[in-house]
């Protein structure tokens, strides 16, 4: 899945010892299913909630489509922010945001280890902790391209039901 | 297919095909099986009602090829249905010498020519002088410019139809009537209708004529006449040769005439139509100042064209083969109407407005539609599946100069713009309420549709007003009902009629659907069905869409 996320892994954050241990687990797949299912679920709303009205076509015009698309990358990103990447001040245990995946990574790698790796985590721990509340670290290149990815989805979804709607079925383009 | 035609005799045969024509448009059902041969015979070469009627048909037969004859002929079908312009007209005078856009070549040999030498009343040879002798006995054979042997012929009979039928004789010989003949099958169930007033001189004088020239070569013809009574009276002008307080007179003699003669014999339907009231228009003694609004009467004698073709009984009929329609019995129903002069299309049975009314009403709508939706804009939203499927935007703008068919679909789109105002002038005519003291008002006016209103009040109905004088006693019951009825429809937020562009945009989108082999639609491939071409897909979701709305209640019919 990191073949989607290039914007994070070519990221200077990435070489931080902490992501690949959250995004090569969990962090991406997750990334690109919720971008698929916001992508399925926003298109089937468009096309088969404002496309399938046989006594009207407000709704199913390019224009609702493109606010479709645009919500659809609007979600992707939030969700990417608020529940994969998460607040580092307020993690839960138990959910599978990065920041808790940071925390969770610290406790395990400091049982045990010696004072100066102790200290060397702690500063990475922070640093990445810091940064994620200032927006840094990989929150932003994670979010957009989940974003990019839900957009994505949308379109290709998009393209695959339209043709059996009654209204939608040159939106937003009649090919293919 | 069967074929039936039509005879349109005289200025008022002209005024009944034009809003026959109407009918065709609107594809009224009766209509679908039969290729229609709509055939003009007057003598009045110059008349303007002649020229208007065969100019609508010709405009009626261009959309109708536009739309269907690349269908017809790659699927092989027999004809058109359930559409409108649905009907096939063939031109039997077409490729006849002096014939051709529906007018029989019926016509004085030359100009102004006077009766007298149309017999020959000048130039008998010797041996005829008893001929002659018998001839001036029947004629005025003074100078007088007024006498019959005088008439100029070159704008018809002028009500004469003793010199008509002289001329009307000779008909059988004619190369047309004889195409006509060779065409005309009664073993296919083939239909003729001979259409003329009883009270003027072209249609009287041409009716029998044509019914016996028939039935002289054909074993039982199905052939109907309408027989239209006055219903319009000439202002008087002094010296005039045409005078409407003959009329009467005139048409009982023919009516009389028709009676003892033979006439009955020939005819397998007699359809009778007049109005008590006659409408008064300007005097005209035919030519290019003929030009007569639309009337009533015609539009029910067009409908009695379906009543024979579709082989209903009549709602009058007491088994007899004589139909006999007025506004003061079958369609002429309410109280109110007595003393009143504007009918609507609630006024008729429903019989009347199930098979012919309503789908004047359907074509109002689709041509609103067409002209307001498709034509006139600049350029049409491609989000919409029709417009994109039909590559409209590229087709408006290519025009008739388009490709691949594509100047059909354009020939048909601006061939129902042009229709558009075709339609809009006939019915305006027919609900003609005068122009002061000027131009009289119709005596009758029945009011279908106006097409410069919204398409959710495109039917013109009683006003609360009309309804109310005619129902005095139930008033105060009315109010409650319709109150409650109100309130109920401004509470649930729906109402029945909201047909607007948006609902019609909406099923031509979801009527092009892939439903097997009928559906337009191809889901695998995204597009249009191979064989179905752009101009008739266009043409049968406009149909149907319209039908559903009418079907679905969303068209306004009246108040209550």
């Amino acid at each position: 899945m990191d073949f989607f996320y290039f914007l994070v892994t070519d990221d200077n954050s990435w070489e931080l010892l902490f992501h690949p241990n959250y995004f090569n687990g969990v962090g991406f797949l997750y990334g690109v299913l919720g971008a698929f299912a916001i992508g399925v679920v926003l298109a089937l709303i468009f096309y088969f909630g404002c496309c399938n009205n046989k006594d009207s076509v407000k709704y199913s015009t390019k224009s609702i489509w493109a606010i479709f698309l645009l919500i659809a990358g609007v979600v992707g990103y939030f969700y990417a922010d608020i529940v994969l990447i998460g607040d580092p001040d307020t993690t839960k245990p138990g959910t599978f945001s990065f920041s808790e995946a940071n925390n969770q990574y610290y406790i395990e790698q400091t049982k045990g280890a010696p004072v100066e790796k102790v200290s060397q985590l702690n500063q990475i721990h922070n640093k990445i902790k810091s940064d994620l509340k200032k927006g840094g670290d990989v929150r932003f290149p994670f979010a957009i391209t989940t974003a990019v990815l839900a957009i994505l989805f949308y379109f290709i979804v998009s393209l695959v039901v339209k043709r059996f709607t009654y209204t939608g079925k040159a939106i937003p383009m009649l090919k293919p | 297919m069967q074929k039936l035609f039509i005879f349109g005799i005289g200025g008022t045969g002209e005024r009944v095909l034009r809003s026959f024509t109407m009918l065709l448009a609107a594809g009224v059902p009766a209509f679908d099986n039969y290729e229609i041969y709509p055939i003009i015979v007057d003598y009045d070469q110059k008349n303007a009602d002649k020229d208007r009627t065969a100019k609508l048909l010709m405009e009626y037969q261009a959309i109708h090829n536009a739309a269907f004859s690349r269908h017809v002929a790659s699927s092989k079908a027999d004809g058109v249905k359930e559409q409108f312009f649905a009907a096939s007209l063939h031109d039997l005078t077409a490729g006849v010498e002096g014939g051709g856009n529906f007018l029989f070549p019926f016509k004085p040999a030359s100009d102004h020519e006077k009766f007298r030498k149309y017999i020959g009343c000048d130039a008998f040879p010797k041996e005829l002088n008893e001929t002659e002798a018998f001839i001036k006995s029947l004629y005025d054979d003074s100078d007088r410019p007024d006498t019959e042997l005088n008439l100029d012929m070159t704008v018809g009979f002028k009500g004469n139809p003793n010199i008509g039928s002289v001329v009307f004789n000779n008909i059988r010989t004619t190369d047309t009537f004889k195409q006509f003949l060779s065409n005309f099958d009664p073993n296919n169930n083939d239909k003729v209708v001979i259409i003329g007033s009883l009270f003027g001189g072209t249609g009287a004088s041409g009716i029998p004529e044509i019914a016996k020239a028939i039935t002289s070569v054909k074993t039982n013809p199905e052939v109907a006449a309408v027989l239209v009574l006055p219903y319009f009276a000439p202002e008087s002008k002094e010296n005039g040769a045409i005078k409407a307080s003959r009329f009467n007179s005139k048409t009982k003699a023919a009516v009389s005439f028709y009676e003892s003669s033979a006439m009955k014999d020939h005819i397998k339907r007699c359809y009778y139509v007049g109005d008590f009231t006659p409408t008064t228009i300007p005097y005209s003694e035919g030519g290019d100042t003929q030009k007569n609004n639309a009337n009533l009467v015609e539009l029910v004698a067009a409908m009695m064209i379906e009543n024979f073709v579709s082989g209903r009984k009549g709602i009058s009929s007491d088994g007899s083969a004589d139909y006999k329609f007025s506004f003061d019995s079958n369609i002429y129903a309410n109280s109110r109407q007595e003393s009143h002069d504007r009918l609507y299309v609630t006024d008729f049975d429903d019989v009347s407005f199930q098979n012919v009314l309503r789908y004047l009403i359907q074509l109002s709508i689709a041509l609103k539609f067409v002209r307001d939706e498709i034509y006139e804009p600049k350029s049409l939203s491609d989000s919409r599946s029709y417009v994109s499927l039909l590559n409209l935007n590229e087709i408006l703008k290519g025009g008739k100069e388009g490709k691949n068919g594509q100047d059909r679909v354009w020939g048909f789109i601006s061939g129902l713009s042009s229709f558009y105002g075709k339609l809009q002038e006939w019915m305006k005519e027919l609900d003609y309420e005068g122009n002061g003291t000027t131009i009289p008002g119709q005596s009758h006016r029945i009011a279908l549709c106006d097409m410069e209103r919204p398409l959710d009040s495109i039917v013109v109905c009683k006003t609360v007003e009309d309804i109310k004088e005619e129902n005095p006693q139930g008033g105060f019951l009315n109010r409650i009902i319709t109150g409650a009825k109100t309130a109920m429809e401004k509470t649930s937020g729906s109402s029945r009629n909201n047909l607007d562009a948006d609902f019609l945009n909406a099923r031509m989108d979801s009527s092009i659907k892939d439903n097997g082999s009928v559906g337009h639609y191809d889901t695998s491939k995204n597009s249009l069905r191979s064989d179905h071409e752009p101009e008739w897909v266009l043409a049968d979701i406009l149909y149907r869409v319209v039908k559903e709305a009418f079907d679905e209640g969303k068209v306004k019919i009246s108040e209550n």
